[in-house]
Parts: C-alpha cells; sequence; structure tokens
C-alpha cells in the first residue's frame, strides 16, 4: 500500500468520524440550546481554515509523492472542490425555494451545511483516490 | 481530428538491462513501481523530466524509449502503402 492510498484511507476515517461527532455535537448543542457557543464556533472556524490552507499546501507541494500520485490527487481534489460548490449552491436554492422568500431558517442551519459540504467532499476526495488505485490495481491483475 | 499516443520500450529496454526489475527501475527514477507499470503499460505519459531520468536509467537517448505516434498520419501512411 503506497503514501497515498494510506492518506487517503486516513483521510476517509477522519472525515467519518468528524461527521460522527460533529453530527453529535451539533445535535447536543441544538437540542439544549446551547448559549455562548460563539468562542468555541470561533475556535472550530479558525481550525477548519487552518486545515485547508494545510492541505491546499500538501497538494499544491505534493512532498512525498511521485508526479502521477499528485496528479491523481490534484484531480481528486478538483472534483471534490466541485462538488463542495455544487453542494452549497444547491443546498442555498434550496433552501430557499422551500422556506420561501419571507420566511426564517434556524441560525444554525448555514454552519451545518458548511460542516456536511467540507466533510462530504472529503470523503469524495479519498474515495476518488482509492477507486482510482483499485481500478490501477484491477487492470494490474 | 487527430489523437496522439506516446508509445514506449521499457519492458524490451529492461530486459536488455540485465531483466532491472519495475521496482529498480521505479528507485532510478524516484517514482514508485505503480508509476513505472502505468507508464509501461501506455497509461501515464510520463512529464519530460520523468521521461528523461527513465531513459537515464537505461543510458540510452530518450527517443530510443519513447515514441511520439500521431493516430492519423500512421493511418494516412499505412493507407498510402
Amino acid at each position: 500500500m503506497n503514501r497515498l492510498i494510506k492518506k487517503a484511507w486516513i483521510n476517509l476515517c477522519g472525515a467519518t468520524a468528524c461527521i460522527i461527532i460533529g453530527a453529535l455535537g451539533v445535535s447536543l448543542a441544538v437540542k439544549f440550546n446551547v448559549k455562548g457557543i460563539v468562542p468555541l464556533m470561533s475556535f472550530i472556524i479558525a481550525g477548519l481554515i487552518a486545515a485547508l490552507i494545510t492541505r491546499l499546501r500538501s497538494i499544491s507541494t505534493g512532498a512525498g509523492f511521485d508526479e502521477r500520485e499528485k496528479k491523481i490527487s490534484v484531480r481528486a481534489f478538483i472534483i471534490s472542490s466541485y462538488f463542495f460548490m455544487f453542494f452549497m449552491v444547491y443546498a442555498c436554492f434550496i433552501i430557499f425555494f422551500l422556506s420561501g422568500a419571507r420566511n426564517s431558517i434556524p441560525s444554525y442551519t448555514l454552519p451545518i451545511l458548511l460542516l456536511v459540504g467540507l466533510f462530504i467532499s472529503q470523503i469524495i476526495h479519498s474515495a476518488m483516490i482509492l477507486i482510482r488505485f483499485a481500478r490501477e490495481q484491477a487492470d494490474e491483475q | 481530428m487527430s489523437s496522439n499516443q506516446i508509445t514506449n520500450n521499457i519492458r524490451k529496454l529492461r530486459f536488455e538491462n540485465d531483466e532491472m526489475t519495475q521496482q529498480k527501475l521505479a528507485d532510478k527514477a524516484g517514482v514508485t513501481r505503480q508509476t513505472i507499470i502505468a507508464i509501461e503499460a501506455g497509461k501515464y505519459s510520463p512529464s519530460l523530466t520523468l521521461a528523461f531520468k527513465i531513459a537515464d536509467a537505461f543510458g540510452v537517448p530518450i527517443e530510443d524509449v519513447f515514441q511520439y505516434q500521431q493516430q492519423d498520419l500512421k493511418t494516412n501512411n499505412e493507407s498510402e502503402s
């Protein structure tokens, strides 16, 4: 198993764990109507931005990977980014059309949308890499 | 519309060079064995740098390893002959 496949599996497991923990956390926060959550949310958003910058840097430099692996990783990243963009666009419009122009939505909807979009795009990124390598291994045999 | 293809003699050259393994070639070129497999099978076209490294590993000019074939030209030549 090469490094890129290992990294994809770690990302896949990490994203899945984050979805479960994040969903539990948000559900609890909504259920108990937690207030004063702004510092915690700021911390989470700062962490997300730092993770995104680190990720973009690691993809652009591709440290430790050869040119083909970098190409596979970049292609998977582009596909997952497109997914994220379309997900956000569709989610925003669906909410708009469902709730109507003059209605309001709960305040937790937007961060949930953002987190779900990010995590699903992570899963797509890892899945694209794993599928590509699985197809190549199948071709080898 | 023309479809371009890069063919290679890596397999032949490996066997001519003391049956060099794909792993050994990969180590010399600084890539993974999977990349060599993909190039050898014609599923991945290497960058110019990697192509030179592979040629260098065999100690031959790059044109002895990789050949560029333009599909429509080849078809025309075949129909003429």
